[in-house]
């Protein structure tokens, strides 16, 4: 039996081993003599990368087709964790290539930066496997303690210091309250696996005056706000432009790319499988309008780059949340698409403000004339932002379109019009990037650097999925089909 | 034989590839295409002359009984929605594309002359190529799609034809003027159409004739919306034929070139919603309320027309609104239901009027070298009268078409416009009267043109005393002391016969204004004659029975009245304006004598005078009543587009900007008021829950 687990979880193993053996290796030559102890930075970067492809390999190399529960039902392999892995480990590998020139140029020698994305990116993936309370509440700990300390990598700046402090208080707080409506769950029901759980709850009324059922409720929604904490939903995204301004840059890449993906993956896994109720489809029905309209208006006022695009990310998962509260197939497709396309957007972003670098890309006022000085990746810019902003016929015009018309599908009419209402505000400060490329001139002009490789492949590579989105769709359309087939099935 | 008649499309075709070929050459190689002018002219000319041969071809297969010729190709196929496009032959499409290749080949050559030393020479070829392209596939049309689609090309060219000096500002305004005007005409077509469509399902002229005719026999149309669709049908031809609403656009679209004025506003594209309407014939037939519109509006915009034509000083102005009036005889043929007499003036009066125009190009080109080149003056017939000593074969044609315009016999126009007549006399007395009225008029005016501009004393040196000049009323007394002005006689200039080029399609446009005519009476004569006009039209609409059973001589006897209408006319017209003989002199004084009679003429002169003058206060209407009536409007829209709507707009923008601006200062940074927050809000949804 354990042989199969074996072999199925082999890419957890194999990552595991290699951020370990990363670990040692790092360790025991940056700290040699022989060597005059090099930093080390970039090779480790190199030697991650590689180690994510190799995973990357070996999920693919696993038969999308196969449903397995393995670890005695703790863990669940089958369509949507296939594919969600890969997707995962993509956007990690894609966090890496930014990365790899990024701890050089801001002479940042912390290799365990490297080890520890890896080492988070392995709770991901069990994140997105789990199928037991105890196990998912296990993969989101290590995830964050990976992320508590990420935050605060650099260690002589004050901000990211008070970014790893402020996250670490409310992250421990959100898991307890996590933690608090998994034990009522399981005090209430005697069940911690999602299985057994959606047994349980086909055809049970959770109200709030049933005897037992109260309790049932009270974890739900104890587990919905941690999560809801975690993914940056308005009320509880307070953490999120605090923490993503103040960490390096390439963390609050990080931070705004993998995480989205596990987290949502495991929502959906817990609350449109386990415990679907037309209930907390109200709550999420709320936070979804919520964050939309304060990711338009909260952006509106930012002169900061990385809080900017941390309220776009709140914003983005107001709209995601749409596809969420739908509960439809229809709905969690438009997600899954969704939430693709916005990690292509969100990569391509982050890499061009990791590529702009004189001393620092910080306002946005510092882009002035990039139309000049950096025409080509101007264009990238701006058609990224045309593409956030859901200009046709963009990726971005395409993910929103699809969920508004779920949301128009399930009857939710007042979020579609909302959706749309928020989106043409937040084209104003999308595109106003565009205006500050192209239209201003600047009292001093900035020259950026030339940027690297690595970077200018991905930028390429998203530039083109982003524009050319629109000819082909249908791919994605059938993965995200299976995959929410796999779910509400 | 078969494949001639599959290649019917060659017919524009040929023209439509003389365009091209120009606009290419003028689009990418502006600078060396210009050394060909020339060639390209002959190039288009050449391509006409090989459309018209095929024409020609293809009207005496149809003289000689080939049967009618139809090809369609589905074009766009939707579940049962078949939209076909294709071409229709029968006899009233040969004689159209006769019609339009010969006029158009005429006004060709011309204009290689006419249009010679202007920069856009090569791009008049284009155009006019081009519009006689559309033309062509406008008449080759068999459903109401295409024809909407070469509909709106013809009105294109015509757009870009009027306005092709459009340096000049009233031209600009006027090929707007053109252009909007008939965009009314269109949305009522398009609307007509699509109802049409509705009721029926086809877009097919013979099937929706058919369909419909069904339908209306098994009682399953509302009559009322049928009647409504042929109305709107009925609002493009209205304004491509420039009839009564719709005219205004007709006489400031003389601002493009002569050449283009005897092409579009003579010959060919005007006579386009006649012959919708034609085509549309046995539809129309079926509605007899719209057959009486049809009518009333053809005889209105006759009267109207010529009304306002008798005190035009431009010389273009004034055929343009003899034009007009013509064209609503044809509309009241078709009205009336003589739908031969109608075509048949189509043709008669298309020749006529292009030579008409043509011989006032070749006036007016003489006469800008002596009084300058501002229409003003170059076409104000002020400045003319006896330019026959000048230009004798200008003159002579000139004469000819005045002759067939006012309907002396054997010209064209009298066989047409007679049969007109007597058949609207018999239809309803009232529209006969008007028509017999009108042609009156129609001699009267046109020999008043012919006069101030033929005959008489050359009056062009006084271009400079333009103040002296107006004081002389248009109306009568043009005599003046020629003392008055000394003229150095050896400096002055005087009017030249134009070149050659120009001479040929003049006199080649005598023929047929002398002898088309012929056609119609003498196929009328000998009824066993398979192809007689009036038989050989109405095979094209089976359901139509009007045969026309006169014999010659009670043919003659109908012409008589107005034949003698039409020389109580001239007569009027050789009395005001003709040369002055010292009996005529005479007869004046003696007149003017009788004061109270004078005063009398005169007040009534005055008004005509004004009437003319101000168009019929029809341009003034609409100015004070559509134009102001619609800028008010737009004010008002325009202020709640303003106030309103960019108010809510904005509204939303402040709000969210200061929304967006406090949001910034929410977050304080405080982790305790986090915490707070994030409890409160739990506690919300707790009791949100609870509540529900």
């Amino acid at each position: 039996m354990f042989e199969h687990d074996f072999l199925a979880l082999f890419p957890e193993i194999f990552l595991i081993n290699a951020t370990i053996i990363l670990l040692i290796y790092g360790v025991v030559f940056s700290t040699s003599k022989k060597y005059d102890y090099p930093p080390l930075v970039r090779n480790v970067g190199w030697l991650g990368l590689l180690s994510v492809l190799i995973t990357i390999l070996l999920v693919a190399v696993g038969s999308p087709l196969a449903v397995a529960n393995l670890v005695y039902n703790n863990l669940i392999i089958d369509n949507f964790t296939y594919f969600c892995q890969i997707f995962l480990l993509l956007s990690t590998a894609s966090t890496m290539v930014m990365c790899l020139d990024y701890f050089k140029q801001e002479s940042l020698n912390a290799f365990e930066s490297i080890v520890l994305i890896l080492l988070s990116t392995c709770s991901m993936l069990f994140m997105i496997s789990a199928y037991d309370l105890i196990a998912m509440y296990l993969a989101i700990e290590l995830q964050s303690l990976c992320f508590y300390v990420i935050a605060a990598s650099k260690r002589d700046s004050e901000f990211s210091t008070e970014a790893g402090l402020k996250y670490f208080i409310l992250g421990a707080f959100s898991s307890g309250i996590l933690l608090f409506g998994c034990s009522m769950i399981y005090g209430f029901t005697g069940v911690t696996n999602f299985e057994e759980l959606a047994k349980i709850f086909t055809g049970y009324e959770i109200t709030l005056f049933g005897a037992q059922s109260s309790g049932i409720f009270m974890g739900i929604l104890f587990i919905a706000v941690g999560f809801l904490f975690k993914i940056t939903a308005v009320p509880f995204h307070m953490w999120a432009p605090d923490v993503y301004e103040g960490s390096p840059t390439i963390v609050t890449a990080f931070f705004s790319i993998a995480p989205k993906i596990s987290i949502l993956a495991n929502m959906l896994r817990v609350f449109i499988y386990s415990f679907y109720d037309p209930t907390w489809q109200q709550l999420f029905f709320f936070c979804s309008i919520a964050s939309m309209i304060l990711g338009a208006l909260a952006a509106m006022a930012q002169n900061k780059v990385k809080r900017l695009l941390a309220y776009s990310s709140i914003g983005h998962v107001g709209y995601l949340l749409i596809g969420f509260s739908c509960g439809t197939i229809e709905g969690i497709q438009s997600l899954l698409i969704g939430i693709f396309i916005y990690v292509l957007m969100t990569v391509n972003v982050f890499a061009i403000v990791l590529a702009l670098r004189q001393n620092r890309f910080k306002y946005i006022a510092d882009l002035g004339a990039l139309a000049k000085t950096n025409p080509i990746l101007a264009i990238t810019l701006s058609i990224t932002m045309f593409s956030y902003a859901g200009i046709p016929p963009l990726a971005g015009f395409c993910s929103k379109f699809y969920l508004f018309f779920a949301a128009l599908g399930c009857g939710a009419y007042l979020l579609a019009l909302i959706g749309v209402v928020t989106s043409v505000i937040s084209c104003f400060y999308y595109i106003r990037f565009v205006k500050i490329m192209y239209f201003d001139t600047p009292k001093t002009w900035v020259l950026y650097k030339p940027m690297d490789r690595e970077k200018s492949l991905l930028l390429a590579i998203t530039v083109f999925f982003i524009t050319f989105f629109f000819l082909y769709p249908s791919p994605l359309f059938l993965v995200t089909h299976q995959m929410a087939l796999c779910l509400c099935l | 034989m078969e494949l001639i008649f599959q290649n019917v499309w060659f017919v524009p075709l040929f023209p439509f590839l003389a365009s091209i070929l120009l606009g290419i050459g003028l689009f990418f190689f502006p600078n060396s295409i210009k050394k060909f002018r020339r060639l390209s002219s002959f190039i288009s000319i050449m391509f006409l002359n090989i459309a018209m041969l095929l024409s020609f071809h293809f009207f005496w297969q149809q003289i000689t009984g080939s049967p009618i010729h139809r090809y369609l190709w589905s074009w766009v196929l939707y579940k049962n929605f078949v939209l076909e496009i294709g071409y229709l032959l029968d006899p009233l499409t040969s004689i159209m594309l006769v019609l339009v290749t010969t006029v158009a080949v005429m006004v060709m050559i011309y204009s290689d002359s006419y249009m010679f030393y202007d920069e856009g020479y090569i791009k008049f070829f284009c155009y006019l190529s081009l519009f006689t392209a559309s033309m062509l596939g406008l008449v080759l049309s068999p459903n109401l799609i295409q024809v909407y689609i070469f509909w709106e090309l013809v009105g294109m060219c015509s757009y870009l034809l009027i306005g092709f000096w459009f340096t000049r500002p009233s031209a600009a305004n006027a090929c707007q003027k053109a252009f909007v005007t008939n965009r009314i005409g269109d949305f009522g077509l398009l609307l007509g159409i699509l109802g049409f469509y509705w009721i029926t399902g086809s877009f097919d002229f013979q099937q929706l004739s058919k369909r419909f005719f069904e339908l209306l026999s098994y009682n399953q149309i509302n009559l009322v919306f049928a009647t409504l669709c042929a109305l709107f049908l009925f609002l493009g031809p209205v304004a491509k034929s420039a009839q009564f609403p719709l005219h205004i656009w007709l006489p400031d679209a003389m601002e493009g070139p002569t050449p283009i004025s005897a092409l579009i506003h003579a010959a060919t594209m005007v006579a386009a919603g006649i012959f919708l309407v034609a085509r549309m014939f046995p539809l129309f037939q079926m509605l007899p309320f719209v057959m009486s519109i049809i009518s009333w509006t053809g005889a209105i915009t006759a009267l109207l027309g010529a009304t306002i034509a008798l005190a035009q000083k431009d010389l273009k102005k004034g055929l343009a609104y003899s034009t007009m009036s013509q064209l609503g005889y044809m509309m009241l043929a078709l009205g009336i239901g003589s739908y031969k007499a109608g075509l048949f003036h189509l043709i008669t009066h298309a020749y006529s009027k292009a030579l008409l125009f043509l011989g006032s190009g070749s006036v007016i080109h003489s006469m800008e070298p002596i009084v300058g080149y501002h229409p003003n003056k170059s076409q104000n017939m002020i400045f003319m009268g006896g330019l026959r000593q000048y230009m004798p074969i200008t003159a002579i044609t000139f004469l000819f078409g005045t002759l067939s315009l006012c309907g002396i016999p054997p010209f064209a126009c009298f066989w047409s416009k007679d049969e007109i007549l007597v058949n609207s006399w018999l239809h309803f007395p009232i529209l006969g009267s008007i028509a017999f009225f009108t042609a009156g008029l129609t001699a009267f005016y046109m020999f008043r043109i012919y006069f101030l501009t033929f005959e008489g004393d050359f009056r062009g040196h006084f271009f400079d005393d333009v103040k002296k000049l107006s004081s002389i009323s248009i109306w009568g007394s043009l005599e003046f002391n020629k003392e008055q002005f000394k003229l150095d006689k050896k400096s002055t200039l005087y009017p030249k016969e134009a070149n050659n080029i120009m001479l040929f399609p003049l006199i080649i446009l005598t023929i047929p204004t002398v002898f088309i005519g012929f056609i119609g009476i003498l196929f009328d004569e000998n009824k066993m004659n398979v192809d007689s006009l009036s038989y050989w039209l109405t095979l094209s609409i089976n359901s139509f029975n009007y045969s026309n059973s006169e014999k010659f001589l009670e043919f003659l006897f109908n012409a008589i009245p107005s034949v003698s209408i039409a020389f109580f006319g001239i007569l009027i017209a050789f009395y005001l304006y003709g040369p002055n003989f010292s009996f005529l002199k005479k007869e004046k004084k003696k007149l003017q004598l009788k004061s109270e009679i004078d005063i009398v003429l005169k007040s009534f002169s005055n008004f005509i005078y004004n009437w003319s003058y101000y168009r019929a206060y029809i341009d003034g209407f609409y100015s004070s009543f559509f134009i102001k009536g619609l800028r008010f409007l737009i004010k008002i829209v325009s202020f709640i587009d303003r106030w309103i709507i960019d108010g809510i707009i904005n509204g939303i923008g402040i709000f969210s900007f200061f929304g967006g601006e406090s949001l910034k200062y929410i977050e304080g940074g405080r982790i305790s008021s986090y915490l707070f927050f994030i409890i409160f809000c739990m506690f919300l949804f707790f009791l949100y829950s609870y509540i529900i």
